[in-house]
């Protein structure tokens, strides 16, 4: 792909301006920085139709083997845009340039990450190596140098933690809640056993009163008082029998005899025999009287303890119904705590993105890894000219250059070295992002550092890779070490 | 006139919403509304009073039924009808069965069919009581009212699949001037002026939404005129918050506050967040909670990412990948945060080189 010509009707500052490249080295020279950056700005928002803000321009490029003229004007009332391929004359639909095979399919990322190249900016040295060490990792592993995943894992964990706090605050509340029911549970249950434990008592002294084995058992106490009644109506028949027999002597004696002196002698034996049996009964009547006391009282203590076990019985099956109330409360609370809270679905969905971002990491990983440390050391190479041979990295990402006769870290480098190293890596994911036709490099001030022999090598192995090469370049330094490296070099003024 | 009410579902000891700060007062709240109802009838009597079913939200216990018949009792001008549903339900052992009420109150004791009739006022209730926790088959439809002029009301419980099914349009047809049906917490009507559900008096649920209390109705000349008189304590409310890119946590937080204020500090809400916020505004809605009686807090807000500019942005890239994989796909609940999350992480943990601004 090549940028042939851009003509800026309106972006900015910038207005009414035509600019022409060549397929080979251009120097896009311009002391004021931001100038030079809206140029950068409105290729890549012609290129992909950014409309933060309205603007107008052509963008005339060459990619495939075709000229297309991309046209865009956004100040109008309906944003208007065009993509004709000039050598076919086919309208091609603008708005979804990046999809289409034209612009061989690179996005805005992609844009950035292999087009644009700045030099890195750091206070030391080490910083530098570290940050390239950081853009390694970060591209082989997402094909993006400017996506951090350590930190992207470490802000996904923070967020999952700040659900799972709550998960772990509310199921801690649920437990104290089914604490709370199982502790009423245990003393219900302690309740419901002390009362079993008195009815039980209660049975048993009931069983104790209705047994035989005690005189005053309630059968032998009915059976003695049955037998006593029986022997007072006895005694009181006798008695009566007594003193109709004893009338009945006398008053025969009295009129069959001379003298009333049986009859007197009879009546009073039959007085006396009455009042021996009459003391007899009454001490029957007295035992009787004392048997059925004893049979009240003991009726008495029955229904007292009948009645303890009623009241024992009701408070019995409240406290059961109570039970099982509970018991059931419980088990809903159980069944209840199985279903997802809110935040456990947050965590889910948390879980979920970690995980795909791990897989689809690892599958760029793989199309990736090796194959972007390889690329580098065949960059590194051609723009080094053989002076660093291969680029070695291990597990940890320390950088090692083979220089033919030593293999030397990164960090004992010198800066312009470390600075080629990153050039390659940039160029290398153009290679590897789009790898069907050589995308142009736009570079910012990036050979301010170089001596005029590391700009040559560069440049010259950048052209000869059939690469477009755009420098963009405040410093009259660097456009003199460019013009003076012997490759065409094509001056553009802004 | 013949002036009744008609209440279901009170669920007195239920303990709602357990583990939540206003959990006791509403266990006590549900008691407290049944007493001001029954207060009510006391001030201005009613001649009836069908209860179908659920009073008590489990077994209930010999001192519940107690206090609940002193209160009975204490409008002895109002007959009452009393039914068991499916959490009532009369057990084996339960205490309704052996429980005697005041003279005011019918209870149904069993799950036969029965008739009750107020000769002097021309007035058959009909009803029965369940014995089981589930009941699969019908026990309505064939339900019949006898053959004599009056007011005839059946008090059901019921109506779906689980819970005593019920065909609807043979009840409305079958001849009876009011059906009183409990079971639903919602009040609704079923067929109007005929078959109503009266709810439950207090929400016992959070999505036990919108108003509740009970039926308030008047027979006349074979007319029936049914309205919902609310009066529960509090409601269950969706409280949906739209937030957009200017919304802080600041801001958030005081949208709550005044929209709690204006609604009732005692409601319980349901919060629903909807828009689309700020990538760069986090909102943690753990600290929402203090701000009122928040039952639950769903996120359904998102990042104001625009997805399809975003992926053709970042394609061939991880971030690309990423966006990928949702895209054009019907997503569970999960996978649509998901997309949120990982892509809300990618892109504020990138490394800005060069000072360039990013979509």
């Amino acid at each position: 792909m090549k940028i042939r010509q851009i003509e800026i009707k309106d972006f900015g500052a910038i207005k009414n301006k035509t600019l022409k490249f060549t397929s080979g080295l251009n120097v896009l020279y311009d002391e004021n920085g931001q100038v030079r950056e809206a140029v950068r700005s409105f290729i890549e928002k012609m290129l992909f139709g950014n409309a933060e803000f309205p603007y107008a321009g052509i963008l005339w490029f060459e990619s495939g083997g075709r000229n297309y003229r991309l046209t865009r004007d956004l100040h109008r009332e309906t944003p208007y845009s065009e993509l004709l391929c000039e050598t076919s004359g086919e309208l091609i639909d603008a708005d979804r340039i990046s999809d289409s095979k034209v612009t061989l399919g690179i996005s805005e990322s992609v844009f950035e990450n292999a087009i644009c190249i700045a030099p890195l900016k750091g206070n030391t040295g080490s910083e530098i190596v570290r940050e390239v060490q950081r853009q390694i990792a970060g591209f082989q592993w997402s094909a993006d140098r400017t996506v951090d995943l350590r930190c992207t894992s470490q802000r996904l964990k923070m967020t999952r933690k700040g659900y799972q706090v709550q998960v772990e605050r509310r199921k801690k509340a649920d437990q104290l809640e089914k604490g709370k029911v199982s502790t009423t549970i245990c003393r219900l249950r302690a309740e419901i056993s002390d009362l079993e434990d008195q009815k039980q008592q209660i049975g048993e002294q009931q069983s104790a009163l209705r047994t035989g084995g005690d005189s005053n058992g309630f059968q032998m106490l009915d059976g003695r008082i049955s037998e006593l009644e029986k022997k007072n109506r006895t005694q009181i028949i006798i008695m009566c029998a007594t003193v109709i027999a004893a009338f009945s002597a006398a008053i025969y004696m009295g009129m069959n005899m001379q003298t009333v002196v049986p009859a007197i002698l009879a009546g009073i034996a039959g007085a006396l025999v009455f009042m021996i049996e009459t003391n007899c009964e009454m001490r029957t009547v007295r035992e009787l009287e004392k048997r059925k006391r004893m049979k009240n009282r003991w009726m008495a203590k029955q229904d007292k303890l009948q009645d303890g076990r009623n009241e024992l019985d009701d408070e019995l099956h409240e406290k059961n119904t109570a039970l099982a109330n509970l018991t059931e409360e419980l088990q809903e609370m159980e069944e209840y705590a199985y279903l997802p809270l809110i935040d456990e679905i947050e965590i889910d969905s948390i879980n979920y993105a970690m995980d795909t971002i791990e897989k689809l990491s690892a599958r760029i990983y793989e199309k990736t890894g090796n194959r972007l440390v390889e690329t580098m050391s065949e960059i590194l190479r051609g723009i080094t000219g053989g002076e660093c041979r291969e680029l070695l990295i291990d597990e940890d990402f320390h950088i090692r250059v083979d220089t033919g006769s030593d293999l030397v870290s990164i960090e004992n480098l010198r800066l312009i070295t470390v600075g080629q190293i990153y050039l390659s890596l940039r160029l290398a994911m153009g290679e590897i992002l789009c790898g069907a036709e050589k995308l142009p490099v736009l570079l910012e001030e990036m050979f301010g550092a170089y001596d005029l022999e590391n700009a040559a090598q560069t440049v010259t192995w950048l052209t000869g890779d059939q690469r477009q090469v755009i420098v963009s370049t405040g410093k009259k330094k660097e456009l003199e070490i460019l013009k003076n490296t012997g490759i065409a070099c094509n001056t553009i003024t802004i | 006139m013949i002036r009744f009410i008609h209440l279901s579902d009170v669920h007195l000891g239920a303990v709602p919403d357990r583990g939540c700060p206003w959990s006791h007062e509403r266990e006590e709240e549900i008691w407290e509304t049944f007493r001001r109802v029954i207060a009510g009838i006391r001030k201005n009597p009613v001649d009836l009073l069908f209860i179908a079913g659920d009073l008590f939200h489990r077994q209930p216990l010999l001192g519940q039924l107690r206090q609940v018949n002193e209160w009975f009792a204490a409008i002895p001008e109002t007959r009452i009808f009393l039914m068991a549903g499916d959490h009532d339900y009369i057990k084996e052992d339960s205490f309704y069965r052996t429980f005697r009420w005041a003279p005011n109150v019918t209870f149904f004791d069993t799950e036969e069919q029965r008739c009750v009739e107020i000769p002097e006022k021309n007035i058959f209730v009909y009803g029965l009581s369940f014995e089981h926790k589930e009941v699969r088959t019908p026990l309505y439809d064939e339900w019949k009212p006898v053959n004599k002029p009056g007011f005839h009301v059946l008090l059901a419980h019921g109506g779906d699949l689980s819970c005593c099914p019920m065909d609807f349009t043979g009840l409305a047809a079958a001849g009876f001037d009011y059906v009183a049906l409990g079971h639903s917490h919602k009040p609704h009507t079923v067929c109007r002026d005929k078959i109503a559900y009266s709810g439950s008096l207090e929400p016992l649920d959070r999505n036990d939404l919108g108003k509740h209390g009970y039926i308030q109705g008047e027979y006349e000349d074979g007319n029936v005129k049914v309205r919902l008189v609310p009066c529960a304590n509090r409601s269950y409310q969706n409280l949906v918050l739209n937030v957009d890119r200017d919304t802080t946590q600041y801001k958030l937080e005081e949208m709550l506050r005044s929209e709690v204020m204006r609604r009732g500090g005692r409601n319980i809400y349901r919060l629903i967040l909807k828009g689309r916020v700020s990538p760069d505004n986090v909102l943690l809605t753990e600290r929402l909670h203090g701000l009122g009686n928040i039952v639950e807090i769903m996120d359904e807000s998102r990042p104001a990412y625009n997805i399809e500019e975003l992926y053709r942005q970042y394609r061939g890239t991880l971030i690309g990948d990423y966006i990928n994989k949702f895209l054009n796909k019907d997503l569970t609940v999960v996978e649509k945060k998901a997309l949120y999350y990982g892509l809300q992480a990618l892109l504020s943990t990138q490394v800005l080189a060069d000072d360039r601004k990013r979509l």
